[in-house]
């Protein structure tokens, strides 16, 4: 497993590259604490399998209206012109690249999940065995998104 | 020039048909395996490629390539990947099952644009 330094710099990367992509956006990372709530919209993937990253969870996260900002800039369509479920899809999406993109760069041989959505607000992780917990958070004027990996292994 | 669009991404369908729309494609959609096969039983002669994202539910698009090339029926039909898994045992294995054509995601619509056009060229050569 590499150190909590590698996974979050090699996280911030493939995510800045991934959001810059799809939306247009460079985004920088801002300061997080560690016990960030996840934000109101997430998309939600497991990394399967052995090798780095075992067992990690991926949580990306954004409020509605950043969700929204996403959509738009992804489809080139208006913010009002997507459901609940468009903005979780979105962020499903983006987590599937994500742990594909975290795949390639690694070569690690895990196996993504069916990325799946969550909603709510003030969401948070508690976890029973020791493990770590990264938080991201990458933001520009237009645009704030954050990251949670729940290490496994 | 007609296209089937399969990912369990309602988005990312949404993206491709916009960049397909743009080349003056049509395309139909199916948001997991199991529905692609279906919709090609019942409309496979109207369709002139097929776009498979790999990790989807019920059947991946890996499953539904090699279905399409083992059948007397689906086996003409060009297959492009488009899939966030991006590491050269997919794109080999993709590759040996009879896909024509491999894009990793995140994509631009240039990328995707200048794909679909490579795809129409090889099929018109054919």
């Amino acid at each position: 497993m590499k150190n909590t330094l590698e996974i979050t710099s090699l996280f911030t990367r493939a995510l800045t590259e991934i959001l810059a992509k799809v939306s247009g956006f460079t985004l920088e990372p801002v300061q997080a604490p560690p016990d960030a709530p996840i934000s109101s919209v997430a998309g939600v993937i497991h990394l399967n399998g052995a090798g780095d990253l075992p067992g990690s969870t991926l949580i990306i996260s954004a409020s509605d209206g950043d969700a929204r900002v996403l959509c738009s800039y992804m489809t080139g369509a208006a913010q009002n012109a997507f459901s609940r479920d468009d903005l979780g899809d979105a962020l499903c999406e983006i987590a599937n690249m994500l742990a594909g993109n975290v795949k390639l760069l690694t070569g690690a041989s895990f196996s993504p999940s069916t990325p799946y959505a969550i909603f709510g607000e003030g969401m948070s992780v508690s976890t029973k065995r020791r493990i770590g917990i990264i938080q991201l958070h990458l933001a520009c004027d237009a645009l704030s998104v954050k990251l949670k990996v729940i290490l496994g292994g | 020039m007609k296209l089937l669009v399969v990912d369990d991404s309602h988005i990312t369908r949404k993206v491709i048909k916009a960049v397909a729309s743009s080349l003056n494609m049509a395309a139909e959609e199916a948001q997991d395996g199991e529905e692609a096969l279906e919709m090609l039983s019942k409309i496979y002669r109207e369709i002139d490629l097929v776009l498979l994202d790999w990790n989807m539910p019920e059947k991946s698009g890996y499953e539904v390539l090699v279905e399409m090339k083992k059948s007397d029926v689906y086996r003409h039909i060009p297959v492009m990947m488009v899939t966030a898994l991006g590491q050269k045992e997919n794109i080999v294995a993709a590759v040996r099952a009879g896909a024509c054509n491999y894009l990793t995601k995140p994509f631009t619509a240039d990328e995707l644009a200048s794909k679909l056009i490579e795809c129409t060229q090889e099929a018109n050569a054919l």
